[in-house]
């Protein structure tokens, strides 16, 4: 496999809460990763460490070879990493089209409102006064307009009802080449572990078990779940 | 079955601007039972739920709490009356521990003693308020977290706190805006068990849940709610196999 | 034709005020920072361009250039990175931005006064060479009226076309959630230095425009800002084009009323009135506008993450260190605890907006009006003149001024039921200044006013001890007000005011309750400060004057009544002991950095020995709790019904 984005003993945390304790994996490029975990066990952290929000104490981040640890978050996106935040996902004082305009950097926004037509009529209301889970739609919106060669989705099917969720993951689909790296953080097994081609499961801020999805399906979660 | 039911709704309506979010929605929720709104995004379920719960004005209709009009009520007098709820972002106060989170909403079922604490006395229910807290820490697992300040906690455990601090209500109807959002599988079961024992106490449950496994595992009656009316209601096993229900749920909006 | 000429008259003063709030307008839109120093950085640019002119002999144009092109921006780029930057990372709270412009404010009149002097100098190079141009029906518009209107016009149609531009997009993401906008792959901190370069070079204009109409003083430039407040409320810090038909309108009509003068009683306050037309306004806009458009997220207002609470270890015995401040005069000599009797007086005043701002969260600017008035009222009981009273004897006073006090920090809470955040800091803001305005600054009302401290504490000793009981009788309140039931509401209602009405906690009364008993504290206070100071002194309880205190609070920690007493004490000590104004200049400069001390100084301060003291952390694993192993997640009901709903999809 390619290689796509690599972290190495990555430690990181909030102020004296240390969240990640040294954690090592790899998202390789043309593969949907799955990671999963309980509450708490540092998934999202992991993800706002990627995206460099979080502030990495030690270890190191590559992305296609290149070393990324101490790279500003803004760089970073511009270098293929596209990042979507579980909260705040949205401008919620801009309007829908102000906010589809922020996200696509001026791209066409049709095929958004193809995917989701529910945003079609509320181009003009602020981001704010949409309910969560079509807030949600719109940030997902990055993936149809400027999605990078790595997509870090934290929650993506939060708050979205089922006719929208199966929309979201035919998304995901059509966005799995062989040059791009999918790294989904989410709660709901059963669905991404139709798609997803590696799971990797942290448990308390380390990784606690890495397999593919078939040696989970089906019978009980490892004990690392836990 | 008493005569009215815990929470009932005529006729609501609600607006912004001239957008129209609640139609003429009726609705009712019994005691003892698990009731559910499930619509696709942007059905104005939580807006329904704001109205209910009196964070929102209503523009018509009414409201009836165990058979009174407590239409226009705000909803720190609501949820003194014994409604409670939890919002779909958390509405924790991350600054006090989760003891002291569920502590507020117990030591505040009734106004007075207000006064006497700012003046140095003590709260005459201060000692059922923190039986009130330690039963419902322990009922949710929360006891080890107690001392911890809850702006610490990851997501979904805040979600656990919220429950909690509406069961410190003493409620009678419990309004739940998407609680199983957010946890893990673990949670999520534990969650389940829990609404059934609320269930069993004969608390009238509300939830808008997007989840249909926990949907169909715990609804004892849906209301399936798009752009702001009713569609249908009844029980999930004859609902929730309609195919217009189906349509909505499933289908793209057009 | 005396009307048309009292309307332009007019329209050259209402121009400088739309100038002026536009600008003020313009940089909350491009920062998201209601930057109280704007008046200060539009003072600076005119001095900077008078000192280019008169004492280098520049040429004008090239003077205006350097200033304009050169100096206001990198000042402009200086601000971001160096007082901004560090507290938009760290999403600090509207306050605490609210206050570091304040530090720049207090940075920059103080830089002033030293340089050039606090008088006022009437030889402000104009722009605009000095002509008339004259208009249909015989009547001229001076030529700098016209190109200020221009100004306003043209800086008001770039707002509105400019913000609809991408690049418009762009910075409003910025202002509104920093961190996002960076994961859209924005250099926020161009954009961001964008935003203060225009502002800046905005504030520059206004200012040079300014100076010649205006008299170029330190002090009245800066507060001619303050004044045009009004302006932007009306606009709801939205419409640019609100605010250029709230200024014109203002001014024109405060021409127009200066023509009329009743006689009789309300004469003089008619006069008053019509003289401070744009207080009024302020007040009378506050009071019609709903809402304000803020930008930045919903919680904006609240003073929440400025608190500290849980997230360091105490240290023990702390404590002794505000005690012994409070105890060490005792020892002084005569002179030195003359001067040491307004410290607790003042730690009182600092404690109440701990109570209103740091406990439920309230910004509260308007804590001088209430210390005024209780001076005020203190000083009319004492001597037998206040209506409704006879001659009130020696302590009772101090009891009863609070008192009356209370009934007006009950009006004011009222706003604040409703209100939140930048809304309620202006309001309370106006309210200080109206107080000022219309009651300190009134001769009928404050002449001759003599008040000393009651008879039987009439030595500096005696007086003291009694100024320690009070604080400590305000200790009290305070720790009834900050444990236990009361305490727990308050901060619920600051951390999420949706959260503490769902669960049952009166807000409105609590907030009632909160803002009448910083009310009565600061009252209190205030009449201790009069009292030790023998003298009622309206510049001491000056609009200002209250933003510096809420400043030091900040500053000291906002939600820490032990903190302010310290607060208190070094002000007091640094103006005892270093030229006057110093203890301002002090407090400016650690507001202006407390992008770099999160919660404050003494926060800090405790945060740098928690760290030294523990290198390692806790980590979540403490936090997160043990649980049994995993049950399976699909009932086979639920199973059932999730393939039937798939064999549905797929049939369609």
């Amino acid at each position: 496999m390619t290689s796509g984005l690599d972290v190495v003993g990555l430690r990181a945390g909030y102020g004296v809460v240390e969240a990640l304790h040294g954690v090592t994996l790899s998202f390789p490029l043309g593969s949907v990763v799955a990671l999963l975990g309980r509450n708490g066990a540092g998934k999202s952290t992991l993800l706002r460490t990627l995206a460099g929000i979080v502030p990495v104490s030690s270890g190191r981040i590559a992305w296609r070879g290149r070393d990324i640890t101490r790279v500003p978050p803004d760089q970073r996106v511009r270098a293929g990493l596209t990042t979507i935040p579980d909260d705040p996902n949205v401008f919620a004082g801009l309007s829908v089209a102000d906010n589809l305009g922020v996200f696509g950097h001026g791209a066409p926004t049709d095929t958004v409102f193809d995917v989701f037509p529910e945003l079609r009529d509320k181009k003009s209301q602020p981001a704010g006064t949409l309910s969560g889970g079509e807030r949600q739609m719109l940030a997902l919106a990055r993936l149809l307009l400027t999605p990078g060669e790595a997509l870090l989705l934290d929650e993506a099917s939060r708050g979205l009802a089922a006719g929208a969720i199966e929309r979201l993951y035919a998304v995901i689909g059509d966005l799995a080449t062989p040059e791009r790296a999918i790294v989904v953080v989410e709660q709901y097994h059963a669905d991404i572990l139709q798609r997803a081609d590696l799971v990797y499961v942290l448990a308390r801020g380390a990784v606690a078990w890495v397999g593919e999805p078939g040696e989970l399906k089906g019978g009980t979660l490892p004990a690392a779940f836990a | 079955m008493s005569a009215s039911p815990a929470l009932e709704a005529h006729a609501l309506c609600k607006r912004y601007n001239d957008v129209v979010i609640v139609d003429h929605v009726d609705f009712a929720a019994e005691a003892g039972r698990i009731t559910v709104i499930i619509g696709p995004n942007g059905a104005g379920k939580t807006t329904l739920f704001n109205c209910l719960s009196g964070v929102e004005t209503i523009d018509a209709g009414n409201v009836r709490h165990r058979g009174d009009d407590v239409t226009g009520w705000s909803s720190d007098a609501l949820s003194r009356r014994g409604l409670a709820r939890t919002f779909q972002r958390s509405s924790v106060f991350p600054t006090l521990t989760v003891a002291d989170n569920l502590c507020v909403c117990a030591e505040n079922r009734t106004r007075r003693g207000i006064m006497r604490g700012v003046i140095g006395l003590s709260d005459p229910a201060s000692r059922s308020s923190r039986q009130t807290v330690r039963r419902v820490l322990a009922e949710l697992g929360l006891t080890a977290l107690a001392d911890v300040p809850a702006g610490r906690l990851p997501t979904g455990t805040l979600r656990i706190v919220e429950v909690g601090r509406a069961l410190c209500a003493n409620p009678d109807t419990l309004l739940l805006d998407e609680p199983a959002s957010g946890l893990d599988d673990a949670e999520t079961e534990k969650f389940h068990q829990l609404l059934h024992r609320l269930a069993g106490r004969d608390l009238a449950v509300v939830m808008v849940e997007h989840d249909l496994e926990l949907v169909v595992d715990t609804a004892d009656v849906v209301y399936v709610m798009a752009e702001g009316r009713i569609v249908v209601s009844g029980p999930p096993s004859e609902v929730l196999i309609r195919a217009d229900v189906q349509t909505r749920l499933f289908g793209r909006p057009t | 034709m005396l009307m048309l000429e009292l309307a332009l008259a007019g329209l050259g003063i209402g121009a400088i005020a739309a100038l002026a709030g536009l600008g003020l307008l313009v940089t909350y839109r491009l920062t998201g920072v209601f930057n109280l120093a704007f008046g200060a950085i539009a003072m600076s640019a005119a001095y900077l361009q008078w000192q280019a002119v008169r004492v280098w002999h520049w040429p004008v144009a090239v003077a205006a250039v350097v200033v304009l092109l050169v100096v206001c921006p990198l000042f402009g780029v200086l601000l971001e990175r160096v007082v901004f930057r560090p507290l938009q990372r760290r999403a600090a709270a509207p306050a605490e931005r609210l206050v570091a412009s304040l530090g720049v404010f207090v940075v920059l009149l103080g830089v002033a006064v030293l340089v050039w002097g606090a008088q006022a100098r009437l030889d402000a190079p104009s722009l605009v060479p000095y002509r008339q141009l004259p208009l249909p029906g015989g009547v001229q518009l001076p030529l700098s009226t016209a190109v200020d209107l221009a100004v306003i016009l043209l800086v008001g149609v770039a707002l509105v076309l400019g913000l609809r531009t991408r690049l418009g997009q762009r910075v409003r993401a910025v202002v509104e959630q920093r961190e996002l906008a960076e994961l859209q792959g924005l250099d926020a901190n161009r954009v961001a230095a964008l935003g203060w370069v225009i502002g800046c070079v905005l504030a520059g204009v206004a200012g040079i425009l300014m100076a010649p109409t205006l008299r170029l003083e330190p002090y009245g430039l800066t507060l001619v800002m303050l004044e045009t407040m009004a302006v932007v409320v009306v606009a709801r810090l939205t419409s640019p084009f609100r605010a250029i038909l709230a200024g014109l309108v203002i001014g024109v009509s405060q021409a127009e009323l200066a023509r009329v003068h009743p006689t009789g009683h309300a004469g003089p306050l008619f006069d008053t009135l019509t003289s401070n037309l744009f207080v009024v306004a302020l007040l009378l806009a506050l009071l019609i506008v709903h809402r304000f458009d803020e930008t930045g997220s919903t919680d904006s207002g609240t003073t929440a993450r400025l608190t500290s609470r849980g997230a360091l270890t105490p240290i023990r015995g702390w404590w002794l260190v505000p005690a012994l401040t409070l105890a060490a005069p005792l020892l002084f000599n005569a002179e030195n605890r003359r001067l040491a009797l307004a410290v607790p007086a003042l730690a009182i005043v600092l404690v109440s907006i701990v109570v209103v701002s740091g406990y439920s969260g309230q910004i509260s600017l308007g804590q001088a009006g209430f210390a005024g008035l209780g001076a005020l009222f203190a000083a009319r009981l004492a001597a037998g003149t206040m209506p409704g009273f006879g001659h009130v004897p020696g302590v009772a006073v101090l009891a009863l001024a609070p008192l009356l006090v209370v009934p007006i920090g009950l009006l004011l809470g009222w706003p604040a039921i409703r209100r939140r955040g930048l809304f309620l800091a202006l309001t309370t803001f106006a309210f200080s200044v109206a107080v000022s305005r219309f009651v300190f600054d009134q001769p009928s009302v404050t002449s001759g006013l003599t008040i000393r401290p009651p008879h039987a504490f009439g030595t500096d000793n005696n007086f003291y001890v009694l100024e320690l009981l009070c604080l400590a009788g305000a200790f009290l309140l305070v720790r009834n007000l900050h444990n236990g039931r009361v305490g727990r509401a308050l901060v619920a209602v600051r951390d999420d005011e949706p959260g503490a009405l769902a669960s049952g906690v009166d807000v409105r009364r609590l907030k009632l309750l909160v803002f009448a008993a910083s009310a009565g504290l600061a009252a209190l206070g205030g009449a201790l400060l009069a009292m030790g100071s023998r003298a009622f002194d309206t510049s001491a309880f000056d609009p200002i004057r209250g933003l510096i205190w809420f400043a030091a609070v900040v500053v000291f920690g906002i939600d820490s009544a032990p903190g302010a007493v310290i607060g208190a004490g070094v002000l007091v000590a640094l103006d005892a002991g270093l030229p006057e104004g110093s203890s301002i200049l002090v407090i400016g400069v650690c507001a202006f950095l407390l992008g770099r001390m999160p919660g404050g100084l003494l926060h800090s301060v405790h945060r740098f020995i928690d760290h030294s003291l523990r290198r390692r952390g806790a980590s979540v694993r403490d936090l997160v709790p043990i649980a049994g192993p995993r049950p399976a997640r699909l009932t086979s009901a639920g199973r059932s019904v999730a393939l039937m709903m798939q064999r549905r999809t797929a049939a369609r």
